[in-house]
Parts: C-alpha cells; sequence; structure tokens
C-alpha cells in the first residue's frame, strides 16, 4: 500500500513538472525572446530560467525512478502472490479437475498469462493512468491559456479517442482468440513430442506435420487479426500531433495576427501538443495491454474462483487409523458420464487382505480411487473404522493410505528424495531399508551417485520395473495402515515379481490391504477377492469358493491355469 | 522438484554465454525473409515516405510562423495549410501500408519458423529425444518463438525507420541551423554512454531473472502432471512450501532487476527535459545575436521531443534484438540436429505395401551390438534369425536388454558394430518410412493421443475407413469393449488419452497396429495391462492374425510366450539360449530356471 502512494505522488509529480515546460516556453517567447538583441538584461535572465529548466530536469529524473521502482516492486510482489496462491490451489483442486484440463493450458496460465498481469501492474496502470491524467490537464491548462484555442485543438481529439476504442475493442475479441489457440497448439506439441517413439514406430511423421501445420495456419490467422487492428490504429496516432499542429496554425496563427493572443502562448501550445504526444502514442499499445491483462486475469481467476477439495473438506478428525473399511451402498460416477460403480458394499476387517478381480472396465480403478477420497461418491458412503471418510481431515487420511499405482510417476529429484517423497523426515537408513525391501538398493548403489542420483525427466533413465521398485519402495517408506496395490507387478519379470511379492506379502502384514489386479498370481496375496462387474460387485469370496461358484473367475482362472500348466506340469500360482 | 536444490542445479535452458551479436543468426533468419522480398521493398518504400513526411510538418509550422504569424501575414497561409493537409495524409497512408505489412511478413516468418522446426523435430533421432527433456524441446517451439514474436510485436518494422528517422531529424536540424543543432553533439554522446553502461548490466539481470522463472515453471510442470502421486502422499503442504521458496527467489531475482530499469528511465527523463533547456536557452542566445528565428526554435523544439523517442526505442530494441538472437540460435541449433540416419529429406504418405502375396519378412541378427552411452554396452555380439512368419519370442530379466532388440529393429537407433537385415537388405540400406510402413509396435507406453478412439486407431493407416476400423475390432473381440464407452468409437480419450484405462489403451494401440497390416508386428510388454479375459480374446486373434506374419513378442508371462515358434533368452545384453519352449525347458538352462522361478 505504502509502495502504491509512493508510486502514485511520484507519478503526479513527474508529470507536474513536465506541464511547467510549456509555460516557461510560452514565457520565454513573449517576455525575452523579442526584447533579447536590444536589452541587455534580457541574456542572464534567459540562463536563470535554463539553469531553473535544468534543475526541474534532474529532479524529474530521480521522481521517475521513484515512480518506475515502485510500481515494479509492488507489480512483482503482487504477482508471486498470485502465484503462490494458484499453485496452492492448483495443489488442492479436486481429482475431476486434473481430468478435464490440459496440462499446457495450465500451464500457459500459471506462465504466459501471469507474466501479462505483472506487465499490466507494472506499467500497464500507471500507462493507463498519465493517459488520462496528461490529457485532463492538458486541456485545462490550454483553456486557462486561451480557450478558443483549446477547443479547437480538442475537436480533433474525439475522433481520434473513438477510432482508438473502435479498434481496441476489435483486438480484445480477436486477443482472446489467440491465446485460446496458443494454448490448443502448445497442446498439439506437447503430444507428439511425448508420443513420439509411436509416431515414428508407425511412421506417421507427415500425419503428424499436417495435424501441426493446421493448427499453425489458424495461429497465422489469429495472429493476424489480433495483430492487424494496431496496424491500422498506428497511423492514426501518427498524424495526430501533425493535425493538432496544423489547426494551431490555422485558428491559432489568425489569432496571433489579429493580436487577440501573443506569439508565446501559440508556442506553448506546440509544446502542449508534444507532451499529448505520449498519451497518444501509447493509448493504442496501452489498451491493447490492458486487454491482455484482462483475459489473463480472468483466466487466472477462473482456477481460483473453482470449489477445490479444502472447501468440502470439513472433516477435522485427525487420529489414527486402525484399518477396518466399509463401502455401504455406494455409487460412483464421474461428472455426468455413465455409473461407474453401483451400489457397491463390503467391509473389510483391520489387516485383512482382500483383491478386486474384474475385466477391464469393470470399475476397479474407480474403487480404489475413492478410498484416499481423490473423488467423492455420488451416493452412499465409504467409512474408516467407522467414521465416514469425509469426516477425516484430508491429509490425516491420505498419509494413512497408500497406493503403489499402475503408472509410477517419478519426479525430477534424487532417488533418495523420491523414496522419501511420504515423509520428508525420513532418515536415510529408513530410505536404504525401503529401498532394500523393494529389492533396489543394490541397483541404486551400482550408480555412480548413488541415492543421490538425480531421476525423473532431468534424470536417469529406468526401466519399468526399477520405477516401479522405486515406488514400492516409497509405499514403504510411508508406512500407511491402509494399503492399495493398484496392479502394480505387471510389469516386472516373473522372477521379480515373485521376489516383489514376498516384499509385499511382508509389506501387507497388519495392514488393511487392497490388492487391484488382472492376473490371480497377483489375486493370490489377499484372503478373499472381490469380482467386480459392470460397476457392481458380484462376489466377495475366497479364491475356492469362487472358484466353484463364479463363472467369470473360473473361466479366467482355467485360461491363466492352462497356459501355466503347459509350461511347468505344476499347478500354478497356489 | 522435491526440494529446491534439485531443481536449482539443473542445467537450464536459458542458461548461456553472453549474448553476442551473430552474424550467421541473423543471415539465416534474414533468408526466411525472402519469399517476402517484394513486400519488404514496398514496405520499406513507405518507411521512407514516411519518415520523410514526419520530418516535413515542424519545418511547415516553422515557415507558418515564420512568414506569416510573426510577420502579420495571412496571403499564402492557406495554401500552407493545405500542404500540410497533403503531407499528413501521405504520412497516414504510407504508415498503415508499412505497419500492415510488416505485421503480415513478421507472423508469415514466425508460422514458417515454427512449420520447419516441427518438421524437423519429426525427423529426429531418438538419441536426440533420449538427452532432451520435453520441456526443453517445447521451450524451443513456444518461449522461442515467442521472443521472436515480441521483438515483432516491440516494433521491429521500425528500427529501421527509426534509424532513418534519427539521420533524418539530425539532418533537418542541420540545415535549419547548424549552430543550434550542436546540442546534439552534448545529449546524444551522453545518451548514447548511460544506455550501453546499462544494457549489459540490464541483460545480464534479465538472464538471472529468466533462469528463475525457468526454475519455477518447471516445478509448476512437474506438480501439475504429478499431481495424482502427491494427491497419494499427501505432499500438498510441503511442495506449496517449496514452490513458496523457489517464488521468493525469483522475486528476488527482480529486485535486482528492476532499479536498472529505474535508472535507464531516470537519465532518459533528464536528457530529454535537458535538450529542451539547451533549445530554449541557446536558441535565446543566438536570437540576441541574430540569425534565427522564433520559428525555427519551435521547429527544434518539436524535433527534440522527436529525437528522443527513436532513440529509446532503439536501445529498447537492442536488448530485444539480443533475446531474440539468442532465441533464434537456440532455434536454429535443433533444426542443425542431425535427422534420424535413412529419413528422407520430405516425408511423404507411404502407403503400407500391399500384404497377401508377399512372402512373410525374413529378419536376422548378426553380431549386432550396441550401447545408449559408451560407458554401459546393452547388447554385446548378438545373432539370431528369426522365424519368418512365425511368432519370436525375446526372453529375459529387466535390463538384459530385451527393449534394446525392439528398438534397433524399429530402426530407432543404429547399432554400434553388426548388422540386422530384414529379406536379406541391411537395415540401413532401406528408406527409412518404407520400412517403417511395413512394422507396427505395440510398445509398453500406448501411445495415444487426443482425439477419439476411431482416430487413434487410424493413427498408422492414412485412409483407413470407419469399416475398417469396426472390421479390426470384431476380428479382435474388442468391439463391445469399445461399444461400451460414452461414445462408442467416436469417444474422445483426452489429452495423451487420459480418460481411458491403461487397458483400454493398450486395446487401442493393438487395434491400431493390425488395421495396418504389417509385414513385421512387434509387441512390447504389450499386454501386461489388459486383463486375461481380454487377453485370451486379443491372443487368439493375435494367433489368428500373426499367421503369415514374421512377429515378435516381449512379454514376461510365460503364457504370452508359449505359443511362440522360437524363443531367444536374452541375459546381460547376450543371447544365451534359442529354440522351443519344450526344447528350452528339457535343456535345463537359463530359461528353464526363469520358467520354475515363476511357477
Amino acid at each position: 500500500m505504502r509502495l502504491l502512494v509512493g508510486a502514485v505522488v511520484a507519478m503526479v509529480l513527474v508529470d507536474g513538472i513536465a506541464y511547467g515546460v510549456p509555460l516557461a516556453i510560452g514565457y520565454v517567447t513573449d517576455n525575452v525572446y523579442p526584447t533579447i538583441a536590444s536589452d541587455p538584461t534580457q541574456v542572464p535572465r534567459l540562463w536563470r530560467i535554463g539553469a531553473a529548466l535544468f534543475a526541474a530536469a534532474l529532479v524529474r529524473g530521480v521522481v521517475v525512478h521513484i515512480m518506475i521502482r515502485s510500481f515494479w516492486a509492488l507489480a512483482e510482489s503482487v504477482v508471486r502472490d498470485i502465484r503462490n496462491a494458484l499453485y496452492f490451489k492448483l495443489q488442492h483442486m479436486d481429482m475431476a479437475f486434473y481430468d478435464r484440463s490440459r496440462t499446457g493450458d495450465l500451464m500457459s496460465r500459471a506462465t504466459y498469462d501471469m507474466q501479462l498481469i505483472r506487465n499490466f501492474l507494472a506499467f500497464g496502470i500507471e500507462h493507463r493512468v498519465r493517459i488520462i491524467l496528461i490529457s485532463i490537464t492538458v486541456f485545462g491548462l490550454m483553456v486557462w491559456q486561451d480557450w478558443r484555442l483549446a477547443l479547437a485543438v480538442y475537436t480533433v481529439i474525439p475522433i481520434f479517442v473513438g477510432a482508438i476504442l473502435y479498434y481496441s475493442r476489435r483486438m480484445r475479441h480477436a486477443v482472446a482468440q489467440q491465446q485460446r489457440q496458443m494454448g490448443q497448439l502448445n497442446s498439439r506439441l506437447q503430444e507428439s513430442v511425448t508420443g513420439i517413439r509411436v509416431i515414428k514406430a508407425f511412421a506417421v511423421e507427415h500425419q503428424e506435420m499436417e495435424r501441426f501445420n493446421q493448427e499453425n495456419r489458424a495461429m497465422l490467422d489469429r495472429d493476424l487479426s489480433a495483430a492487424l487492428p494496431q496496424a491500422y490504429l498506428n497511423p492514426i496516432l501518427l498524424v495526430t500531433e501533425g493535425v493538432g499542429a496544423m489547426v494551431l496554425l490555422a485558428v491559432g496563427g489568425m489569432r496571433v495576427m489579429s493580436g487577440e493572443i501573443p506569439l508565446g502562448t501559440l508556442v506553448a501550445f506546440v509544446a502542449y501538443l508534444g507532451i499529448m504526444g505520449f498519451p497518444l502514442r501509447i493509448l493504442a499499445f496501452n489498451t491493447a495491454m490492458v486487454n491482455l491483462a484482462r483475459g489473463a486475469a480472468d483466466r487466472v481467476m477462473e482456477i481460483l474462483d473453482r470449489p477445490d477439495q479444502l472447501r468440502h473438506d470439513e472433516g477435522s478428525r485427525r487420529t489414527a487409523i486402525v484399518g477396518e473399511l466399509t463401502f455401504h451402498h455406494v455409487s460412483f460416477r464421474y461428472d455426468n458420464g455413465p455409473c461407474v460403480l453401483d451400489d457397491v458394499s463390503f467391509s473389510l476387517s483391520p489387516g485383512s487382505h482382500v483383491g478386486v478381480f474384474g475385466l477391464t472396465g469393470s470399475g476397479k480403478s474407480s474403487l480404489i480411487s475413492l478410498v484416499p477420497r481423490f473423488y467423492l461418491p455420488t451416493q452412499g458412503e465409504i467409512r474408516i473404522d467407522g467414521i465416514p471418510i469425509e469426516q477425516w481431515e484430508l491429509e490425516t487420511l491420505r498419509s494413512q493410505v497408500g497406493t503403489v499405482l499402475q503408472e509410477t510417476f517419478l519426479f525430477s529429484a534424487t532417488i533418495r528424495e523420491n523414496i522419501g517423497f511420504g515423509r520428508p523426515d525420513a532418515t536415510i537408513d529408513a530410505i536404504v531399508a525401503a529401498a532394500e525391501a523393494a529389492e533396489i538398493h543394490d541397483f541404486i548403489v551400482s550408480l555412480p551417485d548413488g541415492y543421490e542420483t538425480l531421476v525423473g525427466e532431468h534424470g536417469v533413465g529406468l526401466s519399468g520395473g526399477q520405477r516401479q521398485r522405486i515406488a514400492i519402495a516409497r509405499t514403504i517408506v510411508q508406512n500407511p495402515r491402509i494399503l492399495i496395490l493398484d496392479d502394480c507387478t505387471s510389469s516386472l519379470d516373473a522372477v521379480t515379481e515373485r521376489h516383489i511379492q514376498d516384499q509385499l506379502r511382508r509389506l501387507m502384514h497388519d495392514r488393511t490391504t487392497i490388492i487391484v489386479g488382472q492376473r490371480l498370481s497377483t489375486l493370490s496375496l489377499a484372503d478373499r477377492i472381490i469380482v467386480l462387474n459392470d460397476g457392481t460387485v458380484q462376489d466377495v469370496e475366497s479364491h475356492d469358493v469362487l472358484l466353484q461358484r463364479n463363472e467369470l473367475y473360473r473361466r479366467t482362472w482355467d485360461q491363466q491355469r492352462a497356459a501355466s500348466e503347459i509350461e511347468t506340469g505344476e499347478e500354478p500360482y497356489r | 522438484m522435491i526440494t529446491r536444490s534439485s531443481t536449482r542445479d539443473l542445467p537450464l535452458q536459458e542458461e548461456r554465454s553472453e549474448a553476442t551479436f551473430d552474424w550467421s543468426v541473423f543471415r539465416r533468419l534474414m533468408a526466411y525473409l525472402k519469399p517476402y522480398r517484394v513486400r519488404l521493398a514496398v514496405m520499406y518504400t513507405m518507411a521512407i515516405i514516411n519518415v520523410a513526411a514526419t520530418i516535413t510538418v515542424p519545418i511547415l509550422v516553422q515557415r507558418g510562423i515564420d512568414n506569416h504569424v510573426a510577420v502579420q501575414q495571412p496571403e499564402g497561409l492557406s495554401l500552407l495549410l493545405s500542404a500540410m493537409a497533403g503531407v499528413l495524409v501521405v504520412l497516414f497512408i504510407s504508415a498503415r501500408i508499412q505497419g500492415t505489412l510488416m505485421m503480415r511478413i513478421g507472423y508469415r516468418l514466425l508460422h514458417d519458423v515454427r512449420r520447419d522446426l516441427f518438421a524437423h523435430l519429426q525427423r529426429l533421432s531418438f538419441r536426440f529425444f533420449d538427452t532432451h527433456r520435453t520441456g526443453q524441446i517445447m521451450s524451443r517451439l513456444t518461449n522461442d518463438v515467442q521472443v521472436l514474436e515480441e521483438l515483432l510485436r516491440a516494433g521491429l518494422d521500425t528500427i529501421v525507420v527509426d534509424v532513418l528517422m534519427l539521420f533524418g531529424i539530425a539532418g533537418a536540424m542541420i540545415v535549419l541551423d547548424s549552430r543550434l543543432s550542436l546540442i546534439l553533439v552534448v545529449t546524444v554522446p551522453l545518451f548514447v554512454l548511460i544506455v550501453f553502461g546499462l544494457q549489459s548490466r540490464l541483460r545480464r539481470a534479465g538472464r538471472r531473472i529468466q533462469r528463475a522463472l525457468s526454475s519455477v515453471n518447471a516445478f509448476l510442470n512437474e506438480s501439475i502432471s504429478g499431481i495424482k502421486v502427491i494427491r497419494a502422499f499427501a505432499r500438498e503442504d510441503l511442495n506449496t512450501a517449496n514452490f513458496r521458496a523457489i517464488n521468493t527467489e525469483y522475486y528476488e531475482e527482480t529486485r535486482r532487476f528492476y532499479p536498472l530499469n529505474g535508472w535507464f528511465w531516470q537519465s532518459v527523463a533528464t536528457l530529454a527535459l535537458t535538450g529542451t533547456t539547451l533549445v530554449l536557452v541557446g536558441g535565446g542566445i543566438l536570437l540576441a545575436y541574430g540569425g534565427i528565428t522564433v520559428g525555427v526554435i519551435v521547429a527544434f523544439l518539436s524535433y527534440v521531443n522527436r529525437f528522443f523517442q527513436p532513440l529509446q526505442k532503439i536501445s529498447n530494441m537492442l536488448n530485444q534484438v539480443s533475446r531474440a538472437m539468442a532465441s533464434a540460435e537456440r532455434i536454429f541449433a535443433m533444426m542443425d540436429e542431425p535427422v534420424e540416419a535413412g529419413a528422407p529429406a520430405e516425408w511423404r504418405i507411404a502407403p503400407p505395401v500391399a500384404q497377401g502375396a508377399s512372402p512373410p519378412a525374413e529378419v536376422q541378427f548378426q553380431d549386432v551390438s550396441f550401447a545408449y552411452n559408451p560407458e554401459e554396452p546393452v547388447l554385446h555380439g548378438v545373432s539370431f534369425d528369426a522365424v519368418p512368419g512365425g511368432m519370436n519370442a525375446v526372453v529375459g530379466e529387466t535390463g538384459s536388454g530385451k527393449t534394446t532388440i525392439i528398438n534397433l529393429l524399429c530402426r530407432f537407433y543404429e547399432p554400434d558394430a553388426g548388422i540386422i537385415t530384414v529379406d536379406g537388405i541391411p537395415l540401413s540400406q532401406w528408406e527409412l518410412s518404407h520400412y517403417r510402413s511395413r512394422i507396427a509396435l505395440v510398445a509398453q507406453d500406448a501411445g495415444v493421443f487426443s482425439g477419439t478412439v476411431s482416430e487413434n486407431i487410424k493413427l498408422g493407416t492414412p485412409g483407413a475407413r470407419d469399416e475398417d476400423v469396426r472390421a479390426v475390432a470384431e476380428e479382435m473381440g474388442i468391439d463391445t469393449i469399445i461399444r461400451s464407452l460414452p461414445n462408442g468409437y467416436d469417444t474422445e480419450v483426452g489429452e495423451r488419452g487420459r480418460l481411458l484405462s491403461l487397458g483400454q489403451r493398450q486395446l487401442v494401440a493393438f487395434a491400431r497396429a493390425l488395421l495396418r497390416d504389417p509385414h513385421i508386428l512387434i509387441l512390447d510388454e504389450a499386454s501386461s495391462y489388459i486383463d486375461s479375459s481380454t487377453e485370451a480374446v486379443v491372443q487368439e486373434a493375435m494367433v489368428r492374425l500373426s499367421r503369415n506374419r514374421t512377429s515378435f513378442v516381449i512379454a514376461h508371462r510365460l503364457s504370452t510366450i508359449r505359443a511362440a515358434e522360437r524363443i531367444f533368452v536374452i541375459d546381460g545384453g547376450r543371447l544365451v539360449e534359442q529354440g522351443t519352449h519344450r526344447y528350452l525347458l528339457s535343456r535345463g538352462g537359463h530359461y528353464s530356471t526363469l520358467v520354475h522361478s515363476a511357477g
């Protein structure tokens, strides 16, 4: 706030000093110049005026400095705060938001749009306010000196202002479309870069280029429709000063010749036109910029105004979880999509292990994403230790529900940091122990930098199995009470899978565990198996019972067993 | 992204040595203007007219004051005024044509740069994509092109006009009164001195800001793409704190930048007003000795005012130009990256080769060695003959080199030693797009793109019809699965296919490969996410489809590979065994160890 006051005071001074200059010029023209050849006192007088003007020049420089510094300081600190708020918001948005949004679009809001807002605050406001202040003050001063001449000059100005407003309205619309197209182009690009392996394998580069070029051509059109109004506007601004001078010469010249005003007034008016040149020159640029910033602010606010999870995070329970988990008539759909889960009910006692079996699209992934409250059920209730999950404080809940995901995501950080992701305070011993348990320790120490090796997008490449094992170690360190294994061993080779399963069995000990798998080898870790079909629970039974009475389960079992028996001649998986 | 240190120490693309003006980069950029040279010539003709008109206006005002107003001589003033009106009309028209042409040429140039860069990107080798991050590549096409755009927007058109304007104004001042124009001798060098003194400091500070900003953006990017993991581990608060720290670091950098900006504008403001003062005082003294008129002083006042505008703009431009040159240099560096071996100069639609009658492909590895980086060899002298028209399985533990064999077979990389032949012809002699049009790969990462399910299946087969897509899906037995999606075949799959489950993505990738009807079918751990019931359906279809088609399968599941006609067992980058399932089991070697540990 203090910054803003300082900035505004400095701004007023900057222009205040500028207004004095035409007055001085007018005064000199009328009172010094006419007699300077004859009156010897006039030259020292002129020197004094010159010295005063030079002092004014120095002072004006200093206030300009203060003004610019204050506005920039203001802009950078405001933008820092908005960016923090935006990040906080993005961290707490519900998962459905991320399902709908494109990374490229979100990034463009958080980067490009923020930059536009910064520019607006750093010099957009300054320009806007000065445009208004200068026009009004100069008009006032002109009226004060000669109102007839002032009116003559100012009859021209509305024409130009009208033109500027017309073109900037056209620009505003065009700029919004330009931004949208930019987001689309970037998303297209990102996909193409990340999917390059497939593109190359299928030799469809030409197709990709065609798709990109379509977006690129559309981008050119959008760019031009945003840029051309500006190109139309500039010449109008360029001639303004000339037209003003013409009017001055015609009307003012006549008035000087008829002796109604002194020559100095006319000269001062010419100088005023020079001052008016600044607001007129920047008006178009400023209008475009304000429009850009307005669009940017809208897009940023759109995110900031969206309801986040914190708002329905009324839960306040922060106790340790024992591990009882109940689904009570739970139904779920994404937004307005079809029903993914329909009236699902089951109950797990603490420390029990249940498998979830179902075909692709049967709702397995949706079911487990409800437990850490990535989504809220559409109907019904999920309870942990008998308490509805809405009543648990979100962080308490999630830090005690561990998930090993199907798709591993490692961050650009060291292996140590990735394994300690859920427990930033974990000791190196705990991390090493977890890595050993996940059978990745030997590999890690074989790397030149060991646990300090960078992974993720910036780091060394890891195979799918290695990534998966780091992800498992990450969950071991987290030490959750409820464990969700989301088909996490399917990309490992058979030998490693068996090793990992031993480790998982140890990890599962004493923890309530949900195991999702398409292979019965994975499900063999479970005591009971939920058979999910089309979003409904078909059965909850042990393997042996299911084998006898569940058709879907038996069919799959037979297929997998047949495959194995041929190979080894012994009964697989059990 | 977990701690600040790990983000800060990353080599960032913006980090580079002092930007210097590189003429070769400039020439290359200029080469992009070639197709527009006629328009460019028109533009600069207009610019010269524009400058001349601008300079004429104050002279006309001076004439008006000295010849008419000051000496009470109204006759002829109307003629002068009409001349002025004429000049203004010329100014308006020339400026409009000039500005419009600049925007058209400039944005077309950006379009051309983007087009060429993207086209080149499609032809780059896998090594390039291994060693460059997605963000880094993206930044060439987005940020760097945007810097060029900013240069355009900031008024690249006027930099030449402004230089002309400077000389024009200086010339006009000297002609009007050579003595009074001496003020230029005082002010201009002072201005130039200040500008260049601050420039390098401003540039350095600007670069530091860029670096800090890209840390902020990298952190943001990962936080968005890794949101699910962050959620699962309840890291939101810690991440927010870390982000704040990085953001504050950026903020601190900017605090070093804007005081410099303040100094710059302070000197501009002081100098401009000093110039006016000098004209006023100097003009008065000259007036005392005679030989100058009030009209000339008025003209000088408006010239001095105009003189500093182009000067400011040019100095501003120099900054922009050096940034733009750095960006252009990075863009061209990427365009200079060697293209994939065997890539054609121009990609064209390579229709999949008609299969039917042609005999199945013969694939042979002869003593093939390969390393991604020289210190860590991955394959050591691998030799084998694949069964033509049969299913060949590659088996081995994680990290044994299976995927590398597939990468070489797809010719994503060239072997360091040895030869791979297809139908007896070395892979390096095949025209690349022709060869790839004969293969189909189903990779572990399904590579589904935004668009509909149907579009994704058609990806590798330009010109395929909806009936063909349906036929393939039916053949594979996944037609009903696709129909059960919200919009069936027309369901939008979202960015990178994220609205589909992993299993569904795999099915799409399968259908895509089969629609291509390839000579060589390559499945890299392709079925790991498909549930076994669906997989059984798919497998059945595959057995049928791999008839008369040489296929390679990498799978960890023995059930997937038991049907293979030949199994290649890889261990530590060497081929240790090969043969049928039964033969290898009876041999009691590495394979049987693998099998028994799985059973």
